[in-house]
């Protein structure tokens, strides 16, 4: 039986049903993590959702205008700075970092499904999508923009090789050309899939690592880099012209029209590059459904951006003598990189403590820490404290590289707070995906 | 080592194609180790479009991905250099995609059969069964200071030995060299090659000294602090995998 609604969809009242009977499941699995306190409650009521109608995301997603954030780095941060962009529309996202499609699907379940005063006003979802997941997810949910920001290795022992991911967005792209890409074009693996579409909006968001772009996607020969550009010494693959980029010294240009100085809160040059790509993400979104971005308003708001999920996040670790930790998340050799230059770049007096974990979640295989040049800290820092399960891996890294490393066991808070300070002296704390959430989790109580 | 015996070269062949999983690693603990010996050292990083020098000491191959891997067999053939320093007794040693192409054959992404530079006897194809994927532990066959070798396998195809080339270990946990075999890694003269990643180097610090004894003829003498802290990520990678 086909049943034609209110809001006009004209659905098989079975599917119907179905969606309604996930939905109620995944909420009440949600509901009773989030009350017993095991977890964000973003991926089991996802699984609920999708193993009892396969089919949600489409289903869940009509009407709803979105766009997907994709790439090995900066995924959850960039996500967050679209919705903050955007925080005057109706906006769905998966805010907690889970990014395969059910975590998606969960996300878009919780859509109120009644109609009320907003009923009219556009509905935006703003998701951030696992690199294996992009072409599936942003078909699914008809996807209008893909926000690309990069390709580097990452947890080799089960992800597939970088250059396959590429190969795949490229044949997605090339088969999708209603999708409006936006894309790094700093990075050459990320070119290599954009240029597949002529629907490519092309952002020089910065890439420092390019380790794994050394030979061409398209004949093998090397890549050549300089400060600003790159191109292949064989054939006629090089860096697309931006539209979009940013100053040494921090001027913001779109189409060579001056939008505003980057004043970001948080630290990090590669969050400049982030900031651009969400600037020109939300702009392309908008575009797509006949509106327009305020991107100077917009760059303002982003100087109030305060980051996401505890990412670039300090807290006080002892009320008395104010001793400060600010968190950092990195969880593969262009993240940790980019965070070594980071805190270079600061003149403050600071500790660093590194924690190392290798659950899947992080990979099994540490082997990639050889590839951090741990070697620029080596003046600066001559000791680390290393805490995690892996802490010997990291230590016998930092050795390597000169860098005294101090053993520590125990929980990572407890480490934290029993660090002797110098007055001033404010904390690094460096994890890795599980490593830096349960800190965040000791940190929450 | 040129003539005082007070130098090592290490040449890190095409860290660009061949060194996707951290084994650039093991070069930099050649050099230390060197120097902690008294020696003076050199990496001589050579990337895929550079001639490989003949007089260098050690020689390294890392693992990388399947594309790579074809392009680096024809570079590293026509480039010659890697032969020629075999024939002059250079150390080599060579890790999963990198032992892979130094053999007879191996199987290359598409699943086509790829001649290798044959410096070993050593036929790499297909495993029947699933990507070898986790640790890998096995006791060595040769005389090095250390019982068990430890390391992370991540490969496709399993490598099977003939003629003189020796296997390195015996496998104790995880696959090895092939899913129906016993064996771990190869050595052929000074050719030393083995699936384990890690870098094999970090987690096996007698390893590194059995290559640097090969390529210099000389023991280590003095005991380092890093050796403490190798000791004590092998032994917690030994537990953890006796415990599992």
């Amino acid at each position: 039986m086909t049943i034609i609604f209110e809001d006009l969809s004209k659905v098989k009242l079975s599917e119907k049903l179905r969606s309604f009977v996930a939905v109620g499941a995944a909420s009440l699995t949600g509901l009773v993590i989030r009350k017993l306190k095991v977890g964000q409650g973003g991926t089991l009521p996802g699984r609920v959702l999708m193993a009892l109608d396969p089919k949600s995301l489409t289903y869940l997603s009509r009407d709803v205008y979105s766009l997907v954030v994709s790439g090995t780095n900066g995924k959850t941060t960039t996500t967050a700075m679209i919705s903050h962009i955007l925080s005057n529309y109706r906006t769905y996202s998966n805010a907690t970092g889970a990014n395969m499609d059910f975590a998606i699907a969960f996300a878009l379940s919780q859509r109120p499904t009644v109609s009320c005063e907003f009923s009219k006003a556009r509905e935006i979802g703003v998701f951030e999508v696992d690199e294996a997941y992009l072409p599936t997810v942003a078909e699914s949910i008809r996807s209008k923009v893909a926000v690309v920001l990069n390709l580097s290795r990452d947890q080799l022992d089960r992800n597939s090789e970088v250059r396959m991911v590429a190969k795949r967005w490229r044949e997605f792209f090339e088969a999708n050309k209603d999708i409006k890409i936006v894309a790094n074009c700093d990075d050459p693996l990320v070119t290599y899939a954009a240029l597949a579409s002529k629907n490519t909006t092309y952002v020089a968001a910065g890439c420092s690592w390019n380790l794994d772009a050394s030979s061409c996607p398209l004949c093998e020969a090397k890549i050549c880099f300089d400060s600003t550009s790159w191109r292949c010494q064989s054939c006629d693959f090089e860096r697309p012209e931006p539209t979009w980029n940013v100053s040494l010294e921090g001027d913001i240009y779109h189409e060579k029209q001056y939008q505003g100085r980057m004043n970001l809160s948080i630290p990090g040059k590669f969050n400049e590059g982030n900031a651009l790509l969400a600037l020109a993400g939300a702009c392309a979104l908008l575009n797509s459904i006949g509106e327009e971005l305020d991107v100077k308003s917009s760059v303002v708001a982003l100087s109030e951006f305060s980051g996401s999920g505890g990412r670039f996040a300090t807290y006080c670790l002892d009320q008395f003598d104010g001793a400060m930790v600010r968190t950092y998340l990195a969880k593969n050799p262009a993240g940790w990189d980019a965070l070594i230059s980071t805190i270079l770049a600061s003149s403050k007096k600071c500790k660093v403590v590194m924690g190392l974990n290798a659950n899947i979640a992080d990979g099994t295989d540490t082997s990639w820490i050889w590839d951090v040049h741990f070697e620029e800290l080596t003046d600066r820092f001559p000791e680390v404290v290393v805490v995690g399960d892996r802490r010997y891996d990291l230590a016998v890294r930092l050795a390597y590289a000169d860098i005294t490393p101090i053993l520590q066991e125990g929980t990572q808070i407890e480490v934290l707070k029993g660090l002797e300070l110098d007055e001033g002296t404010e904390v690094i704390y460096i994890g890795n995906y599980t490593a830096f959430f349960e800190l965040q989790k000791e940190l929450a109580n | 080592m040129t003539g005082s015996n007070l130098t090592l070269d290490v040449v890190l062949i095409y860290p660009d194609l061949l060194g996707t999983y951290g084994d650039s690693g093991n070069a930099l603990i050649l050099k230390k180790r060197a120097e902690f010996q008294g020696m003076k050292s050199t990496i001589i990083s050579v990337d895929s479009d550079e001639k490989i020098p003949t007089g260098g000491d050690i020689y390294l191959l890392g693992g990388g991905e399947d594309g790579p891997q074809n392009y680096a067999r024809d570079l590293l053939a026509r480039d010659g250099g890697l032969m020629s320093a075999v024939d002059q007794g250079a150390v080599v040693f060579a890790v999963c995609a990198g032992f892979q192409i130094i053999g007879e054959s191996y199987v290359d992404s598409k699943g086509d059969i790829q001649p290798g530079l044959g410096l070993l006897d050593a036929k790499t194809s297909r495993m029947p069964k699933k990507r070898a994927v986790g640790e890998l532990v096995s006791k060595p066959l040769f005389d090095m200071g250390q019982q068990y070798l430890s390391g992370f396998e991540n490969h496709g195809s399993g490598t099977e030995l003939y003629g003189d080339t020796q296997p390195l270990g015996r496998v104790v946990a995880g696959v090895g060299n092939l899913d129906s075999g016993e064996y771990e890694g190869a050595v052929r003269g000074k050719i030393v090659c083995t699936y384990m990643h890690g870098p094999a180097l970090a987690r096996n610090p007698s390893l590194a000294d059995f290559l640097l004894y090969s390529a210099t003829g000389t023991h280590p003498l003095l005991h380092h602090s890093v050796d403490d802290l190798q000791r004590l990520l092998l032994s917690e990678r030994l537990a953890k995998v006796v415990r599992s």
